[in-house]
C-alpha cells in the first residue's frame, strides 16, 4: 500500500503532537495541510489560509497562555486569594477593537483574491461539465469533444479482494485532458441531483445544480495529472465519483484532440468492441449539426458565445432537469444525432448471437446501472426497483426499452437514450431480460430500440 | 379550594398532552401512509385525528372550567399573553418562509432562468428562448403544469380583502361591548366577524375553483402556483381554525362567559384574527397586486 | 405572591409510578425526563457515529452498504442535534430557570409536559425509518433537494417527525419565555439573573424565529415531491438552491440555539470554582444578544459553492467574520474571571475550561470556513466535519456534562465520586482530540465528507480517529455509572454544595422542594 510502518508511525506522532507543538511539521506537511496546487489562485488560497491559520494560532497561544498562566498559579492549592475585580469597559473596549482590527486584515486579502476567482472572462476555451448520478460528462465546447467519465476502480479493490493501488477510488476512465497555460473556463451543471466539481491543486470547487449553469475558470501552470472528487452528497455512490485532470502541453492537447475530434468518447471502455467505428461515422454529421445550434445559441446568447453547447449534451440536460418537454431546439438536434449513430450499429447487431449481446449487455449494465439496481438485480426496495422479476423486464418489451430510452421523470431513473446507441440499449435490455431468472428468452435488437426513440 | 388572589395556580398532572402526543402522532403516521399510497393511510389519519379532537376538546374544556372557577390570577394571565403573543409570532414566521420562497423565486431563479445577472449561460445553454415574465411565464422553463392565466387582484381578492377588514372592524367593536358590559352587542359583533370570514373562505373557495377549471392554474402550475397555492392554502387553512376558535369564543359568550376584567380567551382569538387579517393583506399586496 | 396553589388542595403530595412521569407537570419532574432522553439518544446517536467510524476504519467497503451509511450520517446528526443537544438544554431550563429566578414552577406547566411527550413519539417515528422500505433519509441532515426527494418510504416520516420536533421545541421556547418574563421573584431584574437564564432567553427567542422555517421548508419539500409544486425544480421556475437558502436560515441560528446556553453553563461555572464573580456581566449579555442578531444575516456561509453572485459572497463572508468578535468578547471574560481568582478543580471546571479551549478551536476553525475563498477549498471536507465537532462535542456536550456535574448535588442531594469524574474528565478529552483533532489533518489534504470509502492516504488519520470515537464512547460509561451511583445515594450535599457557589438554586436546600419557591425569595 505504499506507507511504509516508519511512516504510520510519525503521522501518529504528529497527530498526537500537533496539537501542542504547531513546529512539528515536516514529517509528512502534505498528509496534513492544504496543498499548494498548481495555479496562480491555488496559491494565493494557500497563502491566505495559511495566514488565517497563523494568525488563529497566534491568538490562540495568547489566549491559552493566559488561561494556563492563571490555572497554574492562581489556584487555591497555593493559598491564593481572589481579587474582586468584575468589570472594566476599557479593556471591554480595547478586546472588542483589537480582534476587529486582525478581521479587517484577514478580509481585505481575501476580497482580492475572491474577485479574481469569480472572474470567468476572456477565456481561451470552454468546457461544459454535466454531472450524473455517479459520473461526469464533459463537453469541449470549442473542440467538439465530449465523452462521460467514470470510476475505473474495479470493485474487487473496493470489496477488498485484490490489493488496493496507490490511486484507489481515483481513477477514472477517461481523464480530462486540458492545456496549461489556457484560462479554460467551465459550465458546470447537473442532470440529476446536486454535485460538486472538485480538483483540490486547482482550488476549484462549484456545486453542480440541475437546472442550472455555474461558472468557474482555471489556469494551470504545470502539466501533471491532478486528482478531485465530487464534493456534494449526491446518494449511494457519492464516494465513487472521481475526476481525474491530465494537464498537458498545448501541442499534446491539440494532439489529443485531433485524435478524438469532433467525437463521442465511448462511455466505457468496453462500448469500443462493438460500437467501435460508431463514433466516426457519426462525426461528420455531428459537428455539422453542432454547428448550427452553436450559431443559433450564440446569437441568442449574445456575449457567451461558447455557451452554446452541441447536440447530445444540450439534449440530455434538459430533460434530466425534470422538465417535462424539452426545449425544441434541443429534441430537433436530438434527432439528427440519433439518426446519424443509428445505421451502422444496426447492421452488427443483427448478425451478433445472444451470448455475445449477453456479455456486452453484462458489462454495460455493471457500469451503468448496477449502482441502483445491484448486482443482483434486486435493486434496493422501495428506492431502487428490482429489476429481477420486475413487471416490466420480464412484461412488455416495449415499456422496458421506453423505461430505460426515456427515463420517468421526476424519479432517479433518468434518460439514458441520449447516452447509448441503439445497439448498447439492445444489450442492456436484452440482459436484463435474461438475467437472474428473468428468462424471456428475448433478443432485443437495435433496429426495435430504432423504432422507439 | 383555596381562592387567594395572588397564588400561580399550577395544574396537577393531566393526561391529555399524552393524549395529544398518540393524537397527533397517529394522524401524521396515517397521513405519510396515505402519501406513499398506502391504502390503510386515511383510515389510520381519521384515528389520529379523532383522538386529537377529543384531546382539544378535553384540553380546552379542562382550562374552561378552571377560568370559571376564577382561580387563575393576574400573573397566570400574563404567562398566557406571552404564550399566544409569540405562538403568533412563531406562525409569521412560518409563514416567513413561503413569502420568502416567493420573493426567491421572482427576485433570483425566474430572473436568472430568464438569462438576466449570472445566469446568462443558464438560460443560454438550458433553457434557450426563456423569457422570465411575471407571472406571465411563472411555471418556469420546463412550462410545468401547462399554459395557465394568473388570478387578477380586482374580482374575488378584493371583496375578500374588504370581508377580512371588516371582520376586524367587528370584532373590535365585539371587544368593546365587552369591556362596556354590552353582553348583546358583543354577540352580535363577533357573530358578524364568523360571518365574514366564512364568507371569505366561500369566496375562497370559488376562487379555487375558478383557477383550476377555467384558468388552468394549479398547485402543480410551476412556481407561480406553488407559491399561489401555498400561500393562500395555509392562510385559508389559518382562517378556517380562527373562525372555529371565534365560534367556540362565540358559544362562551351566549354562554355567560367572561367579564369585562377576565377574558383573556377573547383576545386571544381576537388576536389571532388579526394575524390572519395581516397576513392576508400581505399576500393581497404580494400574491396578487405586484 | 404568596402560597403556590394546586389542585391537589395543598398537599404536597404527587402521583407516583409511571402516571407521575406521564401526566407530571412539575418543573423539575420535566427536566429529569428531558435529560434521560437526552442521555438516551446520546448512545443512539453515538451509535450510529461508531457504525461511521467503524466503516472509515480502513479504506474499502468493510461493514456496510454506502446507502446505509448515508443513513447513519443523516440519521446520527439528527439525532444528536434534536434529540441530544436541544432536549438537554431544555431539561436543564426546566431544572434550573424557575429556581434560578425564584419563581414556583414554569408558566405554562401542562404545555411543558406536551414539549416533553411529543419527543419519544417524534424520534421513535423518525428511528423507524431506518427500518422502512428504502432505508432511512440518506440525503444528509442538511435535507438538500433533489437528492433527498429520491428517499423512499421514509421520506414523508421523517418530514412529520421533524415537524413534531419542531413543534416541541416551539413550545419548549415560548415556555422559557413566558417564564423568564413573567415569573421572576419580585426584584429579580431583568440584568440581576444569571447568565444561563439571560442566554437561555435569547435562545428560546432564535428558537420560536426558526423553527416555524425549517417546518416551511420542509413542508415544501413534501409538496414537490407528493403534490406536484415546483419550489425546488427550475423547470417549473424554482431553485434546488433556493431550499438551501430557507434551510440555512433556520440552520445557522440553529447551530448558535445548540451552543448560546453552553455558555450561560460556563459562565455560571467559572465564576464560582474561580470564587470571583462573573468578569464583564452586562458586556457578556450584549455580546450574546449580538451573537444572536449576527446569526441571522449569516447564512449562506455554508453555502458559499452553490454559485453566489459576487456581491453576496463578499457580503456573507464579512458579516460572518464579525461574530468572531463578540464570541472573543465572551472568551477574554472567562479568561479575565478565572485571571487571579482562587480556582479549584472539580471535574464541572476542569470541563468547562476544556469547554473554552476547545471550543476556541473551533471557533477558529469556523472563521478560517468564513473566508470564502478559503471555504471553497475547505466546503464539504473533513476539515468542516472537524470545525463543528469541536464546537459541538467538546462545545456543547462537554458544557452539558459540566452541567450536570456541576447541578447534579442540587437535584439529587448527594455527592458524586469526583475521582470517578476526573477520570471521566480525561478520558473525555484525550479521546475526543484523538477523534476530531486528525479531521483537520484529512480534511485539508482533500478528503471530502459524507463518504464510506476513501483514498489510502488518508488512512492513518482516520484510524486514530475511530480508535478515539470507541474510546470516547467507552468513557461515556463512565458517566452513566457515576450518575446511577450519584441517585442511588452518597455523601449528603450541602445546600451551597459548592464553596463559591451564588445564586438562587443554593440558598433552596438539595434536594430541593417539589415546588421551588412557594414563597417568592428575597433578592438582593
Ligand atoms: C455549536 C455549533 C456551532 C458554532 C458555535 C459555530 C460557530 C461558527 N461557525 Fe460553524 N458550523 C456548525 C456549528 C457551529 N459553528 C455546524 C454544525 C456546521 C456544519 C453544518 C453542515 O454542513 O452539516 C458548521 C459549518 C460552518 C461553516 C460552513 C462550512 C462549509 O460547509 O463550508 C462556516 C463558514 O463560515 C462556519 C463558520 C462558523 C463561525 C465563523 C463561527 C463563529 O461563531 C466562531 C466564533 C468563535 C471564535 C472565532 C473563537 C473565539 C474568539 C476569539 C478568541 C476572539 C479573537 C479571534 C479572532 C479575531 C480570530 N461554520
Ligand atoms: C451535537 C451534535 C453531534 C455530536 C454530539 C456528534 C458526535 C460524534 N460524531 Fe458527529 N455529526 C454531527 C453532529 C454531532 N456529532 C453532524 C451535524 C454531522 C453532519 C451530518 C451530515 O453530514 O449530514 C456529523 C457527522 C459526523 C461524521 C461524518 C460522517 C460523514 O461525513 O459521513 C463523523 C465521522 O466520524 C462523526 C463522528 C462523531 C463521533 C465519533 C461522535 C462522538 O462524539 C460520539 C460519542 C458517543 C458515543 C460513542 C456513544 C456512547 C457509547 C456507546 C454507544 C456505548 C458503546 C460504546 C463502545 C462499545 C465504545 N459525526
Ligand atoms: C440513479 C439511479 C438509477 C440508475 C443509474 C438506473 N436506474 Fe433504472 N430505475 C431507477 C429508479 C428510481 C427506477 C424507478 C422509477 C419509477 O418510479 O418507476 C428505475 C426503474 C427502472 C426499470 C423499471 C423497473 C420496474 O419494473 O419498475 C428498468 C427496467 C430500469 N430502471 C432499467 C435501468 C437500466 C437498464 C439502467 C442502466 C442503463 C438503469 N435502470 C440505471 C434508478 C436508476
Ligand atoms: Cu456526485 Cu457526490
Ligand atoms: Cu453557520
Amino acid at each position: 500500500m505504499g506507507l511504509t510502518k516508519m511512516k504510520t508511525t510519525t503521522r501518529w506522532l504528529v497527530a498526537l503532537l500537533l496539537p501542542f507543538m504547531v513546529s512539528n511539521a515536516h514529517a509528512s506537511w502534505s498528509s496534513v495541510n492544504m496543498p499548494k496546487g498548481v495555479t496562480a489562485i491555488s496559491h494565493d488560497v494557500y497563502n491566505l489560509h495559511m495566514i488565517i491559520l497563523i494568525v488563529c494560532c497566534l491568538i490562540g497561544l495568547v489566549v491559552f497562555g493566559a488561561i494556563f498562566y492563571s490555572i497554574i498559579n492562581h489556584r487555591k492549592s497555593k493559598g491564593y486569594k481572589a481579587a474582586q475585580f468584575h468589570e472594566s469597559t476599557t479593556v471591554e473596549i480595547i478586546w472588542t477593537v483589537i480582534p476587529f482590527i486582525i478581521l479587517i486584515g484577514m478580509a481585505i486579502p481575501a476580497t482580492k483574491t475572491l474577485i479574481a476567482m469569480e472572474d470567468t472572462s476572456d477565456a481561451d476555451m470552454t468546457v461544459q461539465i454535466t454531472a450524473y448520478q455517479w459520473k461526469w460528462h464533459y463537453n469541449y465546447l470549442d473542440h467538439g469533444v465530449n465523452f462521460y467519465s467514470t470510476l475505473a476502480t474495479p470493485r474487487s479493490e473496493i470489496y477488498n479482494k485484490t490489493a488496493k493501488s496507490e490511486d484507489y477510488l481515483l481513477q477514472v476512465d477517461n481523464e480530462v485532458v486540458l492545456p496549461i497555460n489556457k484560462k479554460v473556463r467551465i459550465l458546470l451543471t447537473s442532470n440529476d441531483v446536486n454535485h460538486a466539481w472538485w480538483i483540490p491543486d486547482l482550488a476549484v470547487k462549484k456545486d453542480a445544480i440541475p437546472g442550472f449553469i455555474n461558472q468557474m475558470w482555471t489556469k494551470i501552470d504545470k502539466p501533471g495529472v491532478y486528482r478531485g472528487q465530487c464534493a456534494e452528497l449526491c446518494g449511494r455512490d457519492h464516494g465513487f465519483m472521481p475526476i481525474v485532470v491530465r494537464a498537458v502541453e498545448q501541442a499534446e492537447f491539440d494532439k489529443w484532440v485531433a485524435a478524438n475530434n469532433g467525437g463521442a468518447m465511448p462511455a466505457s471502455a468496453s462500448t469500443t468492441t462493438l460500437a467501435s467505428d460508431t463514433p466516426q461515422t457519426a462525426t461528420a454529421t455531428l459537428a455539422s449539426a453542432a454547428e448550427t445550434v452553436m450559431k443559433q445559441a450564440s446569437d441568442a446568447a449574445g456575449s457567451v458565445a461558447t455557451a452554446a453547447s452541441i447536440a447530445t449534451d444540450n439534449a440530455v440536460t434538459a430533460a434530466g432537469a425534470t422538465a417535462a418537454t424539452i426545449t425544441d431546439n434541443a429534441k430537433q438536434m436530438m434527432s439528427s444525432t440519433t439518426e446519424a449513430v443509428k445505421a451502422p450499429v444496426a447492421a452488427v447487431t443483427s448478425g451478433a448471437d445472444m451470448k455475445a449481446i449477453m456479455t456486452k449487455g453484462d458489462e454495460l449494465y455493471r457500469i451503468h446501472c448496477l449502482s441502483c439496481h445491484m448486482a443482483n438485480g434486486e435493486g434496493i426496495p422501495n428506492v431502487f426497483p428490482a429489476i429481477k422479476g420486475s413487471a416490466i423486464a420480464t412484461g412488455d418489451v416495449n415499456a422496458h426499452i421506453d423505461m430505460v430510452l426515456n427515463g420517468k421523470t421526476g424519479t432517479a431513473m433518468r434518460a439514458f437514450g441520449p447516452q447509448f446507441s441503439d445497439a448498447d440499449i439492445a444489450a442492456i435490455v436484452t440482459f436484463e431480460r435474461n438475467a437472474w431468472g428473468n428468462n424471456t428468452g428475448d433478443l432485443v435488437t437495435a433496429d426495435q430500440v430504432k423504432g422507439l426513440r | 379550594m383555596a381562592h387567594a388572589q395572588g397564588s400561580y395556580y399550577i395544574p396537577h398532572g393531566s393526561h391529555w398532552p399524552i393524549v395529544g402526543s398518540v393524537g397527533v402522532a397517529t394522524l401524521m403516521v396515517g397521513a405519510a401512509k396515505w402519501m406513499n399510497g398506502d391504502s390503510s393511510g386515511p383510515a389510520i389519519l381519521m384515528i389520529g385525528l379523532a383522538i386529537t379532537l377529543v384531546m382539544i376538546f378535553g384540553w380546552f374544556g379542562t382550562v374552561i372550567k378552571e377560568s370559571e372557577t376564577g382561580i387563575y390570577n393576574d400573573q397566570v394571565d400574563t404567562s398566557f399573553r406571552w404564550g399566544m403573543f409569540w405562538f403568533i409570532f412563531s406562525e409569521v414566521m412560518f409563514f416567513a418562509a413561503f413569502f420568502g420562497a416567493l420573493y426567491y423565486a421572482r427576485n433570483y431563479s425566474m430572473p436568472w432562468l430568464g438569462g438576466e445577472g449570472h445566469g446568462v449561460s443558464t438560460n443560454a445553454v438550458l433553457w434557450p428562448g426563456f423569457e422570465a415574465v411575471w407571472p406571465a411565464h411563472g411555471n418556469g422553463p420546463g412550462q410545468i403544469g401547462g399554459e395557465f392565466k394568473t388570478m387578477g387582484w380586482a374580482g374575488i381578492p378584493l371583496i375578500n380583502t374588504l370581508l377580512l377588514l371588516s371582520s376586524g372592524v367587528t370584532i373590535t367593536w365585539a371587544h368593546h361591548a365587552l369591556k362596556a358590559g354590552h353582553r348583546s352587542q358583543l354577540i352580535i359583533g363577533l357573530a358578524m366577524t364568523v360571518a365574514l370570514g366564512t364568507i371569505f373562505m366561500f369566496f375562497q373557495g370559488k376562487e379555487y375553483i375558478h383557477a383550476y377549471h377555467e384558468l388552468g392554474l394549479t398547485l402543480g402550475s410551476g412556481i407561480y402556483g406553488s407559491t399561489f397555492f401555498m400561500l393562500t392554502g395555509f392562510h385559508g387553512m389559518h382562517v378556517t381554525i380562527g373562525a372555529i376558535i371565534l365560534t367556540v369564543i362565540l358559544f362562551r359568550c351566549i354562554k355567560g362567559h367572561f367579564n369585562a376584567e377576565h377574558h383573556f380567551a377573547f383576545e386571544a382569538a381576537a388576536w389571532y384574527w388579526h394575524f390572519v387579517d395581516v397576513v392576508w393583506l400581505g399576500l393581497f399586496i404580494f400574491v396578487y397586486l405586484v | 405572591m404568596s402560597a403556590v396553589m394546586t389542585s391537589e388542595d395543598h398537599h404536597e403530595e404527587h402521583p407516583k409510578g409511571i402516571s407521575r412521569w406521564l401526566f407530571t407537570t412539575n418543573h423539575k419532574d420535566i427536566g429529569t425526563l428531558y435529560l434521560v432522553f437526552s442521555l438516551i439518544m446520546f448512545f443512539v446517536g453515538g451509535a450510529m457515529a461508531l457504525v461511521i467510524r467503524a466503516e472509515l476504519f480502513q479504506p474499502g467497503i468493510q461493514f456496510v452498504d454506502p446507502q446505509f451509511f448515508n443513513s447513519m450520517t443523516t440519521m446520527h446528526a439528527l439525532v444528536m442535534i434534536f434529540g441530544v443537544v436541544m432536549p438537554a438544554f431544555t431539561g436543564l431550563a426546566n431544572w434550573l430557570i424557575p429556581m434560578m429566578v425564584g419563581g414556583p414552577d414554569m408558566a405554562l406547566p401542562r404545555m411543558n409536559n406536551w414539549s416533553f411527550w411529543i419527543l419519544p413519539f417524534a424520534f421513535t417515528m423518525l428511528l423507524s425509518t431506518l427500518f422502512m422500505d428504502g432505508g432511512g433519509p440518506a440525503g444528509g441532515w442538511t435535507l438538500y433537494p433533489p437528492l433527498v426527494l429520491q428517499t423512499g418510504a421514509a421520506f414523508p416520516f421523517v418530514i412529520f417527525a421533524i415537524h413534531f420536533m419542531g413543534l416541541s421545541s416551539i413550545m419548549g421556547a415560548i415556555n422559557v419565555i413566558a417564564t423568564i418574563l413573567n415569573m421572576r421573584a419580585p426584584g429579580m431584574t431583568l440584568m440581576k439573573m444569571p447568565l444561563f437564564v439571560w442566554t437561555w432567553l435569547i435562545t428560546a427567542y432564535l428558537l420560536i424565529a426558526v423553527m416555524p422555517v425549517l417546518a416551511g421548508s420542509v413542508t415544501m419539500l413534501l409538496t414537490d415531491k407528493f403534490f406536484g409544486t415546483s419550489f425546488f425544480n427550475a423547470a417549473g421556475g424554482g431553485d434546488p438552491v433556493m431550499f438551501q437558502h430557507i434551510f440555512w436560515f433556520f440552520g445557522h441560528p440553529e447551530v448558535y440555539i445548540l451552543i448560546l446556553p453552553s455558555f450561560g453553563v460556563v459562565s455560571s461555572i467559572i465564576p464560582t470554582f474561580a470564587r470571583k464573580p462573573l468578569f464583564g456581566y452586562s458586556s457578556m449579555v450584549y455580546a450574546t444578544a449580538s451573537i444572536a442578531f449576527l446569526s441571522f444575516i449569516v447564512w449562506a456561509h455554508h453555502m458559499f459553492t452553490v454559485g453566489m453572485p459576487l456581491a453576496g459572497e463578499l457580503f456573507f463572508m464579512l458579516a460572518t467574520m464579525l461574530i468572531a468578535v463578540p464570541t472573543g468578547v465572551k472568551v477574554f471574560n472567562w479568561v479575565a474571571t478565572m485571571w487571579k481568582g482562587s480556582m479549584t478543580f472539580e471535574t464541572p471546571m476542569l470541563f468547562s475550561i476544556a469547554f473554552i479551549i476547545l471550543f476556541t478551536i473551533g471557533g477558529f476553525s469556523g472563521l478560517m470556513l468564513a473566508i470564502t475563498p478559503a471555504d471553497f477549498q475547505y466546503h464539504d471536507t473533513y476539515f468542516v466535519v472537524a470545525h463543528f465537532h469541536y464546537v459541538l462535542v467538546p462545545g456543547s456536550i462537554f458544557a452539558i456534562i459540566a452541567a450536570v456535574y456541576f447541578w447534579l448535588p442540587k437535584w439529587t442531594g448527594h455527592m458524586y465520586n469526583e475521582t470517578l469524574g476526573k477520570a471521566h474528565f480525561w478520558l473525555s478529552t484525550i479521546f475526543v482530540n484523538l477523534t476530531f483533532f486528525p479531521m483537520h489533518f484529512v480534511g485539508l489534504a482533500g478528503m471530502p465528507r459524507r463518504i464510506p470509502d476513501y483514498n489510502l492516504q488518508f488512512t492513518d488519520y482516520n484510524m486514530m480517529a475511530t480508535v478515539g470515537a470507541f474510546g470516547f464512547g467507552l468513557a461515556q460509561i463512565v458517566f452513566v455509572y457515576l450518575v446511577v451511583q450519584t441517585i442511588r445515594g452518597g455523601k449528603k450535599a450541602t445546600d451551597q454544595v459548592w464553596e463559591g457557589a451564588e445564586g438562587l438554586e443554593w440558598t433552596l436546600p438539595s434536594p430541593p422542594p417539589y415546588h421551588s419557591f412557594s414563597t417568592a425569595p428575597e433578592i438582593k
